[in-house]
């Protein structure tokens, strides 16, 4: 008898939870080298009596999981800045294990190495950090991503590639941790080029008509859950008259 | 709800993106001055649901779980040191660094301040001052009687006095490098101010490994590109109002929420 709330509210729940979605996206709008999120919908069957006719389906939101479009590549004349085109990634080491990221705004940290915003260092070919001697000026980057300084090779940034790319989630800092037993192999077909930017891939409309669906979606639930109430009441309120 | 701390995020990121155009754009006209660049990084993510759990008895494995990003913080303002153009000014004490490079000036703490803006002047006492008044270090003084200065390359200063055909050595402008320049402190007024961050200045003259080179008779613009700002500007109002429709349908949903009985 309570189904059409239980069902209403299973919806709700997960329409609510991918508003929350679409709203990282947009806050991250103009995050370099952020990834939007999806939700994914399932519904579930439940059993709800003995027989399969009485079965009632249940709005489930299965997982999220990631966009992995490239977004697109913003010239910023920086020549820290790098981009990649292609499926690579970049490998960051940080406190808790390398972490990946298309995230290119490199700077040189007070030792020289060249670090991400949160001050951990990007990894080159050994997985060594990159350092940059402070008496070097010229730093051009080539793109098979060898660091050169003044004519001199200093180290050749590491780019991985992943054979299933769902095998990375998003940890903030806009860096991806690997599944355990998803390995980093060598990705020659990506090109290092710098004084570019990975732009978020947040398509901004999409994410505004996604926005506005869910909506609707939202207020129609709510209606249908307000209008079985309706019927309960008024299906109470007759019964009781006639007895 | 979250959704609505979640966006605000978003609209506070922006907001301060669009203070770092705006001050970019203020300083269009500032002798060396750099721009700063907002930087965002993604918050942490909320895991609902593990990956990897197992959806049901009979022993499924739920593939992705379910993450909430909790919106957006900004990093950094970086300040991007790529060399403004150089511009002619036909003036004798305006020199430029066409390089890495930062000239010292005495603070009158007795402290050191970094600056790129090499618009000098002359104090009464004939020492080259900046435009505050501040001299540079090692100080030099230029004699009276002075027809006219040469800066070279180096930073050596020479001038050539009434009454003499040799021209006379001043002394040199010092210049200093840092391995992190986006470290340096910005103190206002064209002046820098080291720490831990950027590291220990290490001092030089123009032309050596890793130092610029003097161009007398140049200033350096700021490196604000007036299209990208304008281009920056544009996409930050976008993503604020975005956010701004973020929260509207959170609140919509919530007052949704409120009217059901």
């Amino acid at each position: 008898m309570e189904n059409p709330i239980y069902i209403g509210l299973s919806r709700q729940v997960a329409l609510r939870r991918q508003l929350e979605v679409i709203a990282n996206n947009v806050a991250n709008m103009n995050t370099a080298g952020f990834r939007a999120e999806r939700t994914l919908f399932e519904a579930a069957m439940e059993r709800g009596g003995r027989k399969p006719s009485d079965q009632v389906a249940f709005t489930i939101d299965r997982a999220t999981y990631t966009d992995m479009r490239s977004g697109s590549l913003a010239p910023t004349n920086n020549p820290y800045d790098v981009a990649l085109d292609g499926d690579g990634w970049l490998q960051v080491r940080t406190p808790d294990g390398v972490r990946y990221t298309r995230d290119g705004r490199m700077r040189r940290d007070m030792d020289g190495q060249l670090v991400n915003a949160s001050g951990h260092p990007y990894l080159d070919d050994n997985q060594q950090p990159i350092v940059i001697p402070s008496d070097r000026t010229v730093v051009s980057i080539g793109s098979d991503g060898l660091i050169s300084a003044d004519n001199e090779m200093l180290a050749r940034l590491r780019v991985a590639r992943f054979t299933n790319t769902q095998a990375l989630r998003q940890t903030g800092d806009v860096l991806f941790a690997a599944d355990p037993g998803a390995e980093p192999l060598p990705a020659p077909n990506t090109r290092v080029i710098q004084g570019k930017l990975e732009q978020s891939n947040v398509q901004s409309i999409a994410e505004v008509t996604r926005m506005m669906d869910l909506t609707r979606d939202y207020q129609a639930v709510t209606r249908m859950v307000d209008e079985g109430q309706e019927l309960m009441r008024s299906a109470i309120n007759r019964l009781g008259k006639s007895s | 709800m979250r959704v609505l701390n979640i966006a605000s995020t978003g609209m506070m990121a922006q907001q301060l993106n669009v203070e770092v155009i705006s001050n970019n754009i203020a300083n269009i006209n500032t002798t060396a001055y750099k721009r700063g660049r907002a930087e965002f990084q993604d918050l942490m993510y909320q895991s609902e649901r593990r990956q990897g759990a197992q959806s049901t008895d009979s022993g499924t494995i739920v593939p992705t779980g379910i993450e909430i990003g909790l919106g957006v913080r900004p990093a950094s303002v970086n300040r991007i040191n790529t060399t403004g153009n150089l511009t002619s000014t036909g003036n004798e004490l305006d020199v430029a660094i066409e390089g890495r490079g930062y000239f010292n000036v005495r603070m009158p703490g007795g402290d050191t301040a970094y600056t790129r803006a090499g618009g000098f002047k002359l104090s009464p006492e004939g020492t080259i001052v900046t435009a505050d008044g501040y001299p540079i270090m090692p100080e030099v003084t230029v004699p009276q009687g002075t027809r006219e200065i040469v800066i070279n390359r180096s930073g050596e200063v020479q001038a050539y006095v009434d009454g003499q055909t040799k021209p006379r050595t001043l002394g040199q402008l010092v210049m200093s490098v840092f391995v992190n320049e986006s470290g340096l402190e910005a103190m206002g007024d064209n002046l820098f101010r080291a720490t831990p961050a950027s590291g220990e200045a290490q001092d030089g003259a123009g032309g050596q490994a890793g130092f610029g080179t003097i161009r007398q008779k140049y200033l350096e613009s700021s490196n604000v590109n007036v299209v990208q700002e304008i281009t920056d500007l544009i996409s930050a109002q976008r993503a604020y109002e975005m956010n701004a429709k973020v929260v509207e349908a959170g609140d919509q949903m919530a007052s949704t929420l409120s009217n059901m009985r």
